[in-house]
């Protein structure tokens, strides 16, 4: 849920100060709810424009779907009764995916094989434009729904930060529709009418919205099923461990493997728990593939299903070898600074079992906490560095084998870019060592850097476009920083006297100081928890 | 370079003085963006549904007939604009997320619409869109001695209720200015 303390700007971060709580109420309803048989969802992919399907990044709390798929998916379980997984996989939001708090799931299903009628429950482009009108949601709710994206829009995505409209936080508003909501009068809601900007700022639901999934399907009950993990235990054979569940007669929803059916969800009936109901061991039907599993008990009431938890079936297939090698680096380029802590670098090769150290351009990678992850013998992942060197840069593992290497191109930041700290989200700060702020774009370039309390969106047209600021009326100019040769500039902020609790936010307007051109682009917004 | 990083640090100093800008589609934007608004009655509400091979089975839209003024030259007029989404019969249709009320589009209400040529609205439909859809559209009421454009809050084109003799004005002068942007 979107963090929605209200500040007022001052003449530096140190001195901002709380004047007012949120406001809610402004919510509406439609009349109806979605039924257990209509929770299903899927996308038609049918999204002509190249960032509508770019974001090819996996991510194990979405496993089996990039691109459009799985902004749709992002999307569709903002508003489920808890955190997805661990709720990560969309950087921007700070608090995770999964914030409604109410007695409703969404059971993703994948893609569907066309756009089906109006009460399909599937996600797709509609072509041409209707004046303004960015999507819509056609319903007659307790029957599903549709919901089609006008191709007049470019359509984004990304999990990070949109450059054309935000195909996720669109969805977020016309998925609120088919569950039941109409329009809210408060502002900051998701469900309010008009979106400003690329439509981001509508992929958190703010508390007003919240409260309305909530009016429609109760408060999440306390005896509702709920997953907390997914265990492999090998083979096709998995344990779902939670709380909640029944001891006989449970029902798992499987998303379907592959494209097509019909909705439903693959499921298998009959099923025990153990453990007084907080374990259930089975082995996956072959027709489920990645995607989320939930737990359904017997009974009809929206509170009788669990929330979605996402699980992937992969048999892995080592091919037997012998030699001490790096065969290949993914990704084989990266850049200079990547914002969060989602920077993942596999080698894959052989004889990594014993693995102690890696170093990166001559820099060991921390060892407490760990920052490397042995998969098995042949695949080995960690958290790039920021490092200040371009072009090929060394990577190198030591292990009970001995010494082995690789390089992985590093080039400017792609897309301006930001990092607090580690990259954490949130970072943690606080008075006693100075953070870090390291700005990342093209060398020369200079990276105007802002700080606020509140993320709400700053645009000036033909200028710059912040996701931060509230309209510029909560926001400080920190300073103006030439990147040097290697695209990136770093500051450290000394803070000290703030509220504990209180969350910075932190942009940067990346200005080309050569060609001058605006509006200038914006880097991701890194996230501060000051602690003390 | 000092003088161009200065020159944009001033600018943007300025715009944080500036009062909160966040884009929205207020009167200006809606004028900028549309072919024409009338002051007009619905005379005429008409539902059909397409049914197309790319984008799809049961498209559903509704064309209302206006019969009324231009607020931007004045001239008398009768034009048809048309959104997604309606019901042919009590049973078929759907309701549209985006779609203004029933309430709003009753044949006899006196309203205020915003519309641009659109030759697509999905499923090769092509007509004036009522723009934004819902927020295209306004009613009036008639008081002792003059017609009130019922505002709809924030975010829309038209926030606050206004005069229609004061909204004419406010269309006139956004015209002169974009004229003269031009």
């Amino acid at each position: 849920m979107r963090a929605r303390v209200l500040f007022t700007g001052a003449a530096a971060c140190a001195a901002l100060v709380l004047t007012s709580p949120e406001e809610t109420g402004g919510y509406s309803l439609l009349g109806g709810s979605l039924s257990l048989s209509q929770r299903d969802v899927r996308i038609f992919n049918n999204f002509n424009d190249l960032t509508a399907n770019d974001y090819t990044t996996e991510h194990p709390e979405w496993p089996g779907y990039t691109g459009a798929e799985q902004a749709i998916w992002r999307a569709v379980m903002e508003w489920g009764s808890e955190l997805h997984g661990s709720g990560g996989g969309d950087p921007t939001q700070i608090d995770g995916v999964g914030n409604g708090g109410a007695n409703f799931d969404p059971s993703w299903q994948g893609n569907a094989t066309g756009i089906g009628t109006s009460n399909s429950n599937i996600h797709s482009g509609l072509s041409g434009g209707s004046g303004g009108v960015l999507a819509y949601c056609e319903t007659p709710i307790s029957d599903g729904w549709r919901i089609r994206y006008y191709e007049s829009w470019i359509w984004d995505d990304d999990a990070t930060w949109p450059t054309g409209t935000d195909l996720q936080g669109i969805g977020v508003h016309e998925y609120g529709h088919a569950l039941g909501l109409g329009h809210s009068s408060f502002g900051q809601a998701t469900m309010f009418a008009t979106a400003s900007g690329s439509g981001i700022g509508q992929r958190s639901i703010s508390s007003d919205d919240a409260e309305g999934v909530q009016a429609i399907y109760g408060v999440k009950a306390v005896d509702k099923p709920r997953i907390t993990n997914v265990i492999q235990n090998g083979g096709s054979s998995i344990t779902i461990q939670g709380t909640n569940f029944s001891n006989s007669n449970n029902e798992l929803w499987f998303t379907k493997t592959g494209t097509g059916g019909n909705g439903t969800p693959i499921k298998m009936g009959g099923v025990s728990s153990s453990n007084g109901g907080t374990e259930i061991t089975i082995n996956v039907p072959g027709t489920a593939g990645p995607g989320d599993v939930m737990v359904k008990v017997p009974g009809s009431s929206h509170s009788d299903l669990s929330n979605g938890w996402p699980w992937s079936y992969e048999e892995e297939v080592l091919v037997p070898c012998f030699d001490y090698v790096i065969n290949e680096v993914v990704p084989a380029q990266i850049g200079s600074v990547v914002p969060g802590n989602d920077q993942t670098v596999e080698l894959r090769g052989c004889g990594f079992t014993g693995v102690t150290s890696i170093l990166v351009d001559g820099e060991p990678l921390p060892t407490f906490p760990l920052t490397f992850t042995t998969i098995h013998d042949q695949r080995i992942q960690f958290q790039m560095p920021n490092v200040t060197t371009l072009g090929m840069v060394d990577i190198e593992i030591n292990g009970v084998n001995g010494t082995t290497t690789a390089q992985i191109e590093v080039v400017p930041a792609p897309i301006p870019a930001l990092e607090l700290g580690e990259g954490n989200v949130p970072e943690t700060i606080n008075s006693f060592a100075p953070s870090t702020l390291t700005m990342g774009g093209q060398p020369g370039n200079a990276m105007f850097l802002w700080g606020s309390i509140v993320a709400e969106p700053s645009d000036v047209p033909g200028l710059f476009s912040l996701d931060i600021g509230d309209g510029l009326t909560n926001i400080v100019l920190i300073g103006a920083y030439i990147l040097d040769g290697s695209g990136q500039a770093s500051i450290s902020l000394p803070l000290s006297g703030l509220p504990f609790g209180l969350l910075l936010y932190f942009q940067g307007i990346e200005y080309d100081t050569v060609s001058m051109t605006l509006p200038a682009p914006e880097t991701n917004v890194s996230t501060g928890f000051w602690v003390f | 370079m000092k003088k161009r990083i200065a020159v944009l640090l001033a600018l943007a100093l300025a715009a944080a003085a500036a009062p909160a800008q966040i884009l929205r589609l207020d009167l200006d934007g809606m004028i900028e963006r549309t072919d024409n608004a009338v002051f007009a009655e619905i005379v005429d509400r008409h539902v059909f549904r397409v049914d197309d091979p790319i984008d799809g089975p049961e498209l559903y839209y509704t064309t209302l007939t206006l019969r009324g003024r231009s607020l931007m030259d004045d001239t008398q007029m009768t034009v048809r604009v048309t959104y997604p989404g309606g019901f042919i019969s009590e049973t078929e249709g759907v309701w549209n997320s985006e779609a203004p009320t029933m309430d709003d589009t009753r044949v006899g209400n006196r309203v205020v619409a915003f519309y641009k040529w659109s030759d697509n609205l999905g499923g090769r439909v092509a007509a004036n869109a009522l723009y934004t859809s819902h927020g295209g559209i306004y009613r009036t009421v008639e008081s002792a001695d003059q017609t009130v454009v019922m505002g709809r809050g924030n975010g829309y084109a038209i926030e606050n209720n206004v005069k229609l003799t004061d909204l004419r004005s406010a269309i006139a002068h956004i015209q002169i200015a974009q004229k003269e942007a031009k």
